[in-house]
């Protein structure tokens, strides 16, 4: 780390070195291999910003086993909540050269999507979705079709990826697109100091939308190329929440990946578990309470008004 | 009625469903295939007995031999807990094995819900094994005489338990254009009540082994 947490303000870090951005091909943009350091990383609050009491945005943060019905200690319960994996020390691995879409996936290419393969289109039957949410047929909300598409789980979002010779980044991937290579410390897409105008954000606070960034939800994609990642990529940060191809893991034994040259070679999870690892944040709520926020996990099953999603290649993309 | 043999296999007593609207009478399996019972078709050769797989179920299994998700299936949960990370291909195999095979939509419909919303009724409210209030619900075992009370009270018409939330349930039903994904029904633990509603029906690769998915059969 450059300093000491809480020992400096993240206005007095260094800039990291800026990368060279490659050409884009067909939407996806390369990103050269390198090392990736994988768990949680806590940073100081932004420069003039007072945390707020800690807040959770899908309500009380879960504490202890998990409860059943009548309010009792389940007999078997799920296993523990490995929420960001806060319980495991960082781990330096590394990253195999790939490609990645530029933006996040919108409504018009999801939409192309679903009347290529007859696959259901976002919707959820409940309260919260009905006014400006829910896709009619294969018609996504009026006047949307750059914006990212959400209310897709994790499933439908690796389908997607699949149909499209592409699939989800790996969390190493994600990160390393986002914030570079491990050695240039890197704390936000666009550098080390907070930048409000450089993403769609939300509020620390209640209601956790705020439209200060010109879009109380999601924007179009690309709207705010200032938050640009270090190989250009858009809406890392912000935007929508991004789904990664990875579960979260109880033990870093779990981790798979060649471990043949001392490092994690293109690591990776099973193919299955309770929570998937979700990058970068999105229009609700704030990160300036601590960066590392954009770390979440969540149910790979439920479809939310935040979770949206990119995918990437291995091989560069056809023109 | 549930034979000796059945029972020491830990296998599930069947409920009939009467003929309807010129459809054939048939049986379902009352509760979700356990892990115990599903123990008792791989311990039986059900993995090997190759008249039990389809053809897409045989390729899957050559690439995925023994299955591969044992460790998953077991993890540490009591014998009677619906045994889930089970492909669509494992769960149509166990299902021949019993002579039976998985629910076609309509079928899994009438024996769990009906034309009802949720097979107790329309009640969204119910404390059933779903997530709710920021909480998982609760796995529940397969068993009925250890199902609480209130679990009891929330079978469908038919007698059926479980239909809405525990585990998804595979059925025979395919979407997509090429029929490339089948439709899991009834929600599971890790979901919210819309999620768990008779009519959600949810796609999912045949060949995923999922923890919040399980299955049961049906009988001529």
């Amino acid at each position: 780390m450059a300093c000491v947490l809480g020992a400096c303000s993240s206005q007095e870090l260094p800039a990291p070195p800026a990368p060279e951005v490659g050409e884009a091909i067909a939407g996806m943009l390369p990103v050269p291999g390198g090392a990736v350091r994988l768990g949680a990383v806590v940073h100081p609050p932004a420069e003039g910003f007072t945390p707020p009491p800690a807040q959770h945005p899908h309500g009380p943060a879960p504490k202890g086993p998990p409860l059943d019905s009548q309010g009792r200690p389940q007999k078997h319960p799920a296993p523990t909540n490995t929420l960001h994996n806060a319980h495991l020390e960082a781990i330096e691995v590394t990253v195999s050269p790939f490609w990645m879409d530029v933006t996040e996936v919108t409504r018009s290419a999801y939409s192309t999507f679903i009347e290529a393969t007859g696959y259901p289109a976002p919707f959820v039957d409940e309260e919260w979705a009905r006014e400006g949410w829910n896709w009619s047929g294969t018609d996504y909300p009026d006047d949307t079709g750059e914006h990212p598409v959400v209310l897709v789980n994790w499933y439908d979002a690796r389908a997607y990826c699949n149909w499209a010779s592409k699939r989800l980044p790996t969390e190493a991937e994600w990160q390393l697109a986002a914030l570079g290579p491990a050695e240039t410390e890197r704390i936000y897409p666009w550098g080390n100091t907070y930048d409000p105008n450089a993403l769609n954000h939300g509020m620390a606070v209640p209601p956790n939308f705020d439209d200060s960034d010109g879009y109380l939800t999601t924007s179009p994609v690309g709207a705010f190329p200032t938050g640009a990642g270090p190989y250009g990529h858009l809406d890392l940060f912000g935007n929508a929440w991004e789904y990664t191809a990875d579960f979260r893991l109880s033990s870093w034994d779990q981790l798979l990946g060649d471990r043949s040259s001392g490092t994690v070679l293109d690591p990776h999870t099973p193919p299955t578990g309770h929570y998937v690892s979700v990058r970068g944040g999105s229009y609700f709520f704030d990160f300036r309470p601590n960066p590392g926020s954009e770390r979440n996990a969540f149910l790979p099953e439920l479809r939310r008004k935040t979770s949206g999603f990119r995918c990437v290649r291995s091989d560069p993309p056809q023109p | 009625m549930l034979s000796l043999l059945a029972l020491s296999l830990g296998l599930s007593e069947e409920i009939a469903i009467p003929a309807s609207a010129g459809r054939l009478a048939y049986r379902i399996d009352r509760t979700e295939v356990s892990i115990e019972a599903f123990e008792s078709f791989e311990n039986n050769g059900g993995y090997t007995n190759e008249s039990l797989w389809s053809a897409a179920g045989k390729a899957w299994l050559a690439s995925n031999p023994g299955g591969a998700g044992r460790e998953l299936r077991r993890s540490d949960r009591p014998p009677n807990h619906p045994v889930v990370a089970v492909s669509y291909f494992e769960a149509e195999a166990y299902c021949r094995w019993r002579g039976g095979s998985l629910p076609t939509a309509q079928q899994w419909t009438q024996a769990i819900c009906s034309d009802k919303a949720f097979p107790w009724g329309s009640d969204s409210n119910r404390p059933a094994a779903w997530y709710s209030g920021g909480k998982y619900g609760l796995v529940q075992s397969v068993n009925t005489q250890e199902a609480n009370v209130e679990a009891t009270a929330l079978t469908g018409p038919y007698g059926v338990l479980h239909g809405a939330g525990n585990v998804w349930e595979w059925t025979q039903e395919s979407l997509g254009l090429g029929g490339q994904w089948r439709i899991l029904r009834g929600g599971s633990y890790a979901n919210l009540p819309s999620y768990c509603q008779c009519n959600h029906k949810e796609p999912a690769q045949p060949e995923d082994q999922r923890l919040t998915v399980g299955f049961r059969c049906v009988y001529p």
